[in-house]
């Protein structure tokens, strides 16, 4: 199952690279906190991912990898007091990630483009949910 | 709670580090480190999909030939654009003013807010900038036309308002009876000459040219540069000066190649 999940993610990493202005790095980000929480290397893997959308993208180096890092904070912060295994929150965590780091880099169509990504961010969630459900199941 | 701790930790160390950076951004050195880094990883990704498409292409003798037809066609595209300018650096450098050395050649990578057959064009984007030596002032010329005047420049591009723009105003005499007036761009490709006094002798053909407007640095508009051509000549008798509209001997929007005189005389 893990290489599922890994495989969807360098998936988004491709495509936020060079095929799609939706910010398909929040939803990474978000997913692999959501799975990997309890490690620290969640915020690494933040500040490396932000750092190659910015030098990939010729922007500002380090806009990216801060904005990235405060939203796995807040996220942090959130779960200390609910449960945020849950789609309704994926869904508003991934708008608005989506619509802060879009209004950041100056986009247009950020109310779509988010929109579009909090979807894509339910989807993956619940497949890999699912996978990793049928997975602990095999192995108990 | 010492997880807690330690993703705190992580997250202030990172958080740190990316300010650092986001600082740094601003000196030159780790720019131009950044800039060849994403252009790499950028020829890369290009290089994957060329890879990707032309294995496609190759398995096919059709779809073969007409690449190969494409790529005859871009490289016959080029040598136009590389004899277009050719022939415009030629020209330039033939005429006599303003001097050649003082010369800068620039591309116009954009003409905003043109649309041929509907607006004319006001400014131009030129590819040179501060670091070649472009200063915001400094006329614009191509052959012994004035096309407009440096309005603003970063490190590599530089913003010209023409002429027509009404951003654009110099002081300009006609060169055979030497009446003085203020030329004003008026926006949509016409061009007004003011402030002449009745008294002075205009005809329509009369040739306006630059009067000058050097700083000590030597920025500025030099004298005697072809701002347009009379085309007519308003005289009311009740006005305190006569108005005449000029056009200019160059077609904007088929330019391609200015040039910046960037050294004083």
């Amino acid at each position: 199952m893990k290489w599922i999940f890994w495989l969807i993610l360098i998936v988004f990493l491709v495509l936020a690279s060079f095929l799609t202005t939706l910010p398909l790095i929040i939803v990474m980000i978000l997913l692999v906190y959501l799975f990997y929480r309890d490690s620290s290397w969640v915020l690494v893997l933040a500040f490396i991912f932000g750092l190659f959308l910015d030098v990939q993208g010729v922007g500002h180096i380090g806009r990216s990898s801060i904005f990235l890092l405060f939203f796995i904070f807040i996220v942090s912060l959130y779960e200390r007091r609910h449960e945020i295994d849950t789609v309704p929150f994926v869904f508003f965590a991934a708008f608005i990630g989506s619509f802060l780091f879009l209004e950041v880099l100056g986009y247009d169509y950020i109310f779509i483009q988010s929109f579009a990504n909090s979807i894509i961010a339910i989807t993956a969630f619940i497949v890999i949910s699912r996978l990793r459900g049928k997975d602990e199941v095999l192995n108990s | 709670m010492r997880r807690r701790r330690n993703f705190l930790a992580s997250f202030f160390i990172l958080f740190a580090a990316g300010i650092v950076l986001f600082l740094l951004w601003q000196f030159t050195p780790v720019k131009v480190i950044s800039v060849f880094m994403g252009r790499a990883i950028s020829s890369a990704e290009f290089s994957v999909i060329t890879i990707f498409t032309s294995s496609q292409v190759n398995n096919n003798p059709e779809a073969k030939l007409a690449n190969q037809n494409k790529q005859l066609l871009e490289k016959l595209a080029k040598f136009e654009i590389l004899l277009k300018e050719n022939n415009a650096l030629l020209d330039q450098f033939q005429t006599v003013y303003p001097r050649s050395d003082t010369l800068l050649p620039a591309e116009i990578v954009a003409k905003p807010s043109f649309v041929p057959g509907i607006t004319s064009p006001l400014e131009f984007i030129l590819n040179k900038g501060k670091i070649d030596g472009v200063k915001k002032g400094q006329a614009v010329i191509f052959k012994s036309n004035l096309v407009g005047e440096i309005q603003d420049t970063n490190e590599a591009f530089s913003v010209v308002s023409l002429v027509t723009s009404n951003k654009f105003s110099i002081t300009a005499h006609t060169l055979r009876s030497g009446a003085l007036g203020v030329v004003r761009g008026e926006g949509a490709s016409s061009i007004s000459f003011n402030n002449i006094l009745p008294s002075a002798d205009l005809k329509e053909g009369d040739i306006v040219v630059s009067t000058g407007s050097l700083d000590t640095q030597g920025v500025g508009i030099p004298p005697d540069l072809i701002v347009g051509k009379i085309v007519s000549i308003i005289k009311n008798p009740s006005a305190i000066f006569q108005t005449a509209e000029i056009e200019s001997l160059v077609d904007f929007s088929k330019l391609s190649m200015v040039f910046i005189i960037t050294k004083p005389r």
